[in-house]
C-alpha cells in the first residue's frame, strides 16, 4: 500500500461529491491509498479519510 | 499548581462578574477534532466534554472569562468542514457564526481552531471563515505535536499570507492561551482581511486548495511524511472486517467486566455508608414518622440508587476513553459494513453507542447524520440501547438472582449484563431496518469519515468528563429520586390501617396503604408477566425515570421490613407470595423484568428530546408518541414471551 494517485473524476451523488471535495478529494488532487481491505483508507494531505465502498466506486483515479 | 490552573481558578471566580449583554461574543469554530473543546476549557477554565470523534459537540457549550477590561462570552460550536453545511449540527454552527440562529446574536469575533499537524486540510475551512469578512483570529493548535513530527511553521509569514492574526497554542498544556486571549480582545479593532477566493461556488474548491498549497509551501518546513504511520499499523488490525469486529466485541466485554469487578469495592463502601447513616439516624431520633421518613424513605430510596454510582462512573470513563483515543471513529467505520444492509450507515453508530450512556445525548448526536430518514430511524431506536439509568435495575436483579460463578474466565453476572446490552442493540438494529423498509424508506448515504490519529487521552479530561456526567446523575438522585422517594414513603405509610387492638405488621401496613391499593389495582395488568403488585407499583413509578424502579423497591421493602435494615437484594431473594408461600421472585421473573426494561421507554427527558429533534410541535409529538408506543408494546410482548416460554420449559423455579 501507499500508492499515490491523482483523482480524475468524482461521480457520486452531489452531496457526497461536495463533502469529498471539501475534505481534499477533488478532481486533480493527489491522494495516497493506505488500505483497501475494508472500504478505502486514504491519505489526504496527511489526514486519514475512510470511505465506504459505495462512494469509492464513484471515484476514478490515475496512478500519479 | 501550575500557572494555567491558577489562571483557570481566577477566571472561574471572574465568570460571575461577566455581564453577558455587553460582553464580547466570541465563537470558537474549526474542523472536528481540531482541539476546540480543549481550547475552550483552557480559555474559560470550564470543563466541557472533549471527544475525538468528528461532530460529537452537537450542542454548543458557552463559557465566560475576563481579560483585562474585556468580558468575553465564548461559544464552542460543533465541528464543521466548510461553510456549506451538510448536517443539522454544521448548520447550527454556521447559523450561530453568522447570526442566523434564532435568538442568538452574531459573534463579534470568530476564533478558528486549526490543527497544526493537519494544516492544509484545516486551512480550507479557516480561509472560508476569513472570507466572511468578520473579525477573525486563527488559533494554531497542537504546536507541540507538530514540532515533535519535525514540522516548523513560519507564523509571521502565515499572518502575512492570510491577513489575520494567527496565534500558536498548545491547548492541552495551556501554552499560548494568554496571547490568544489578548488577540481576541483586540480583534475588533483590526480591519477585516480581504476576501481572496469568495464563497458559495463549488468550483472554488480547487482554487482554494491551490492557494492553500502555495501558502503551506511558503510557510511550512517539514520532514518527509512516513508512508505508514503507527496509527496505520494499528488500523490494519482494528479496521479489519473480522479482527475489527472481534476487537470491538472484546472491548465491550472488557467494559462490562470492569463495571462489575472494578466497581465492587466502591459499591460496598457506599452501601456501608448508607447503612451507617441509617443507623445514626435511627439512634439519634425517637421512633416515629420523621425517623421512618428519613430511614425508610430518603435513605432507602436514594441510597439504593447511589450504590450503583461506581458502575455508572466506570461506564462513562470507558465511553470517554473510546472517544478520546480515536477508537470510536474506527468502530463507526467497522460497523458501517454491518449497518448498511439495515439501511443505516456507520455515522449512526456513534449516536447508538452514546445511547449506552444516555439516550438524550445519543439522540442529539444524530445531528451529524445528513439524511433525514436515516436520522429519524436512528432517533427512533436510540432508546433501545441500554442507558446508564437501566444499570441500577440490571445490577440489582442480577446481583439478586444470577449466581456469582464464572464461565471460562468471565463471570456469569457480567455475561448476563452483556446479554441485556446485546439484546437492546440487536433490537435497535432490527427495528431500524424495519423503519427503513417501511415508514422511512430512502437510499443510504455513503460513509465518508475522517479517522483522527490514535492518541493517549488525558486522564484529567477523562475524569473531569466522567465526573460531570456523574454529577448529572447525582443531581437526579438529589431531586427526582429524592422527591419520588418521599412521595412513595407517604403513599406507603398512609392511610394507617385500623389497629383494633391487634398489632399491625409492616406487610399489612404496606398492603393497606395508598401505595398498596394502587399496586393491587395495577396487578391484573402485570400478572401475565409474573409480577406482583410491588413490581407493578415500581414499574409505574419508574415511567418518569428508570432508576426510580430501584428506589421504589428500596422504599417498599424498607417499609415492609420490620427490622428495616435488611439489604434489598436479600429481601428480594427471600420474598414469598402470601397466597402460595412460594418464592415471589425467581430468576425467570428477574430475566423477564430486565427484558421489559431493555425495551421500555421510561424516561421523560428522552420523550422531550425526541419531540424537539424530530421537528418539535405536533410533528415531533407524533414521532415521540410512536416511539413510546412501539417500545412499550415491544417491552410488554417480550417480557410476556420470556416468562411464558420459561414456564413452559420448566424454568419457573419458585420453591
Amino acid at each position: 500500500m501507499g500508492l499515490q494517485v491523482t483523482v480524475l473524476c468524482i461521480d457520486c451523488p452531489a452531496l457526497d461529491a461536495a463533502r469529498l471535495r471539501t475534505l481534499g478529494v477533488y478532481e486533480g488532487a493527489r491522494v495516497g491509498i493506505v488500505d483497501t481491505r475494508s472500504g478505502m483508507l486514504l491519505d489526504v494531505r496527511g489526514a486519514r479519510l475512510a470511505l465506504g465502498w459505495k462512494v469509492v466506486h464513484g471515484i476514478r483515479v490515475l496512478p500519479a | 499548581m501550575t500557572a494555567t490552573t491558577s489562571a483557570a481558578t481566577h477566571l472561574r471566580l471572574d465568570v460571575a462578574r461577566v455581564a453577558a449583554p455587553q460582553a464580547l461574543r466570541v465563537a470558537l469554530v474549526g474542523n472536528p477534532n481540531a482541539g476546540k473543546s480543549t481550547l475552550f476549557n483552557a480559555l474559560t477554565g470550564m470543563q466541557a466534554h472533549v471527544a475525538n470523534f468528528p461532530g460529537v459537540t452537537v450542542e454548543h457549550a458557552e463559557g465566560a472569562y475576563v481579560h483585562g477590561e474585556t468580558a468575553v462570552t465564548l461559544i464552542d460550536l460543533p465541528g464543521t468542514y466548510s461553510t456549506a453545511p451538510q448536517s443539522p449540527d454544521e448548520e447550527i454552527a454556521l447559523d450561530v457564526l453568522t447570526g442566523r440562529h434564532r435568538g442568538v446574536r452574531a459573534a463579534d469575533v470568530i476564533v478558528v481552531v486549526v490543527d497544526a499537524t493537519n494544516l492544509e486540510r484545516n486551512l480550507f475551512f479557516a480561509t472560508q471563515v476569513v472570507d466572511l469578512g468578520r473579525p477573525t483570529v486563527i488559533a494554531l493548535n497542537r504546536m507541540d505535536r507538530a514540532a515533535a513530527e519535525g514540522t516548523r511553521i513560519d507564523v509571521p509569514e502565515l499572518i502575512h499570507e492570510l491577513g489575520v492574526v494567527v496565534v500558536p497554542v498548545t491547548a492541552t498544556k495551556g501554552q499560548g492561551v494568554d496571547r490568544l486571549r489578548h488577540a481576541i480582545a483586540r480583534a475588533t479593532a483590526l480591519p477585516p482581511a480581504p476576501s481572496r477566493i469568495g464563497l458559495g461556488d463549488e468550483t472554488n474548491v480547487e482554487r482554494r486548495y491551490a492557494w492553500i498549497s502555495g501558502i503551506v509551501e511558503r510557510c511550512v518546513a517539514r520532514q518527509p511524511a512516513k508512508p505508514r504511520t503507527a496509527s496505520d499499523r494499528v488500523d490494519a488490525w482494528l479496521l479489519h472486517r473480522v479482527w475489527g469486529l472481534a476487537a470491538f466485541l472484546l472491548v465491550l466485554l472488557l467494559v462490562f467486566q470492569a463495571m462489575f469487578t472494578g466497581a465492587r469495592p466502591l459499591t460496598d463502601g457506599i452501601e456501608s455508608l448508607v447503612g451507617l447513616a441509617s443507623t445514626l439516624v435511627t439512634t439519634a431520633l425517637p421512633p416515629g414518622d420523621l425517623r421512618s421518613l428519613l430511614v425508610d424513605g430518603v435513605l432507602a430510596g436514594v441510597g439504593s440508587v447511589l450504590v450503583f454510582l461506581p458502575q455508572i462512573a466506570i461506564l462513562f470513563l470507558f465511553i470517554g476513553l473510546l472517544e478520546d483515543s480515536g477508537y470510536m471513529a474506527r468502530a463507526a467505520f467497522v460497523m458501517d459494513r454491518y449497518l448498511r444492509p439495515l439501511g443505516l450507515q456507520g455515522r449512526s453508530f456513534i449516536p447508538l453507542v452514546s445511547g449506552y450512556a444516555c439516550a438524550v445525548p445519543g439522540i442529539m448526536a444524530t445531528r451529524t447524520i445528513q439524511q433525514r430518514e436515516e436520522r429519524l430511524a436512528t432517533i427512533m431506536v436510540v432508546p433501545l440501547m441500554s442507558c446508564s439509568a437501566r444499570l441500577p435495575v440490571y445490577a440489582l436483579l442480577i446481583a439478586a438472582f444470577v449466581p456469582a460463578v464464572t464461565v471460562g474466565f468471565v463471570g456469569l453476572q457480567s455475561l448476563t449484563m452483556l446479554g441485556m446490552y446485546l439484546l437492546g442493540t440487536g433490537a435497535a438494529l432490527a427495528v431500524a431496518a424495519l423503519f427503513r423498509r417501511t415508514l422511512l424508506r430512502s437510499d443510504t448515504r455513503a460513509l465518508i469519515i475522517e479517522l483522527p490519529p490514535y492518541s493517549v487521552p488525558s486522564a484529567r479530561v477523562l475524569v473531569t468528563s466522567a465526573s460531570q456526567r456523574v454529577r448529572i446523575f447525582l443531581r437526579r438522585a438529589g431531586t427526582v429520586i429524592f422527591s419520588i422517594s418521599i412521595l412513595l414513603w407517604a403513599l406507603a405509610h398512609y392511610p394507617r390501617p385500623r389497629a383494633e387492638g391487634m398489632p399491625v405488621t409492616a406487610e399489612q401496613q404496606l398492603s393497606q396503604s395508598a401505595l398498596g391499593r394502587i399496586g393491587h389495582a395495577i396487578e391484573p395488568a402485570v400478572r401475565p408477566l409474573g409480577y406482583d403488585w410491588k413490581i407493578g407499583v415500581s414499574l409505574v413509578a419508574s415511567f418518569a425515570a428508570r432508576e426510580v424502579f430501584v428506589s421504589t423497591m428500596g422504599t417498599i421493602y424498607s417499609a415492609s421490613s420490620d427490622d428495616g435494615t435488611t439489604a434489598l437484594v436479600q429481601r428480594l431473594r427471600a420474598e414469598r407470595d402470601p397466597h402460595t408461600n412460594r418464592l415471589a421472585y425467581t430468576p425467570l421473573i428477574a430475566i423477564g423484568l430486565m427484558v421489559f426494561y431493555v425495551f421500555a421507554l421510561m424516561c421523560t427527558s428522552t420523550v422531550a428530546i425526541t419531540v424537539r429533534e424530530t421537528g418539535g410541535g405536533w410533528r415531533g409529538a407524533r414521532w415521540a408518541a410512536l416511539q413510546f408506543g412501539y417500545l412499550l408494546a415491544l417491552a410488554y410482548g417480550a417480557a410476556f414471551v420470556v416468562y411464558r416460554a420459561g414456564l413452559a420449559l420448566g424454568f419457573g423455579g419458585g420453591a
